[in-house]
């Protein structure tokens, strides 16, 4: 005797379910994947900076490295930044060409990106303001003190880092990139 | 008797009763193997795309593989999921070109019981480098303490191309040491000018990209 279709397995509604159920799991598995920061530069990062506090890295050594793929062609100076208690001030100087400012999210995406350009310093100046609508006080704009310089850029993130990378140019520039990279600041803004 | 009752014979409770418990069992255990099936395939195929890239994500340059939306903010689930799992601080690909290689120019894995010839053309203008790691992304200690050639630190051929050699043992000129590390990654890094690139200048980026050529194994 047939089995009635409602009651046969492999009927062709089941097996078209298959790939589109695994289609399901696929896409769920990829989106926990992309939200699970646990081994995130950020979070490896985290607790060996200060906060809101600019921080020049040692040379990136096989007894140092402080995250998988962190090159030696390069010296870094980290902020790790949160705007909880206001927007933070980033000022740096990107003297050369190979040098770069770049905010990085807690989940690896990049907020902002700067380089420099060959042969001209490039001075950056940058608030990183918070992400939701908070309010943080009235800009000196708006309280009617004219800005002689130039306005700074807003980013807005909640926390994340921010990092300067000067590249290796060889023992002879080493003491000049260090020097760039501890003038690079960052810290609570005030007005 | 009636002939019907001849034609039809009566199934006793107790084995009507079991062949309804095994079918009931056996559409459990099969339903149970599609949904490992169901589960095993969805969750390897993300993790491949993850790890490995796909066209979704990446371009290949020979042995050299792209992430073409890493580190920006509108990048692909893939691109982001492998940069939060990986735990690497990426420079974003619309300023700088990362490229990775764990094979050579002939697809057989880079290991460290072989060596190498690393030769890329004259980039002008460009500031590249170029790094060693183990498959982890952990630098391999080395009493030289070489890790990495820069576009500064390489010692370039007359015409400004580059030949730097991979291996165990020390040679004359550009060395990077892979000591007993095994599976090696290599990671070139080309910075974008100030002003960008167009399509076109990036295409041409690519073919800066060096070769990797195994000279022979121990």
């Amino acid at each position: 005797m047939r089995p009635r279709a409602e009651n046969r397995l492999m009927n062709w509604r089941f097996l078209a379910a298959i790939p589109a159920a695994a289609g399901v799991v696929h896409i769920a598995a990829t989106l926990i994947g992309m939200n699970d920061t646990a081994n995130s530069a950020y979070t490896l990062l985290k607790p060996t900076l200060p906060v809101n506090k600019m921080a020049v890295l040692p040379p990136i050594t096989p007894g140092h490295q402080p995250l998988p793929f962190l090159s030696p062609d390069a010296r870094y100076a980290i902020c790790h930044f949160d705007t909880a208690n206001g927007p933070v001030a980033v000022n740096a100087k990107l003297p050369d060409h190979g040098w770069t400012l770049g905010i990085i999210n807690p989940d690896g995406s990049s907020a902002y990106f700067a380089a420099a350009s060959p042969g001209r310093a490039t001075a950056i100046t940058l608030t990183i303001v918070p992400a939701d609508d908070r309010f943080m006080g009235l800009t000196p704009e708006a309280k009617g003190i004219i800005n002689a310089g130039q306005a700074p850029l807003s980013v807005a993130a909640r926390e994340g880092l921010v990092v300067v990378r000067a590249p290796d140019r060889g023992m002879a520039y080493r003491a000049e990139s260090e020097e760039g990279l501890a003038q690079a600041s960052c810290g609570p803004k005030s007005y | 008797m009636a002939i019907s009752e001849i034609a039809e014979p009566t199934i006793s409770p107790l084995k009507s009763a079991l062949r309804s418990l095994t079918a009931t069992v056996t559409r459990i255990i099969a339903l149970g193997l599609t949904a490992i099936m169901v589960l095993t395939s969805g969750i390897y195929s993300s993790r491949m795309m993850i790890n490995n890239g796909s066209m979704i994500s990446t371009d290949s340059f020979g042995p050299w593989v792209h992430w073409r939306h890493a580190g920006q903010s509108d990048a692909d689930p893939y691109t982001r999921a492998r940069i939060a799992k990986n735990g690497t601080l990426q420079l974003a690909s619309d300023a700088a070109g990362v490229f990775q290689a764990s094979s050579d120019s002939i697809g057989a894995y880079l290991h460290s019981s072989c060596d190498y010839l690393i030769e890329g053309p004259y980039a002008a203008g460009m500031w590249w480098s170029i790094a060693v790691f183990d498959k982890r992304g952990k630098l391999i200690a080395n009493d030289a303490a070489r890790y990495a050639f820069t576009s500064d630190t390489v010692a370039a051929n007359p015409d400004g191309s580059y030949i730097i050699t991979l291996g165990r043992d020390a040679r004359p000129g550009n060395w990077l040491p892979t000591g007993g590390a095994g599976r090696l990654a290599l990671v070139f890094t080309v910075l974008d000018p100030a002003t960008g690139l167009s399509q076109e200048e990036r295409a041409e980026r690519h073919k800066l990209l060096p070769g990797i050529r195994r000279e022979n194994c121990s």
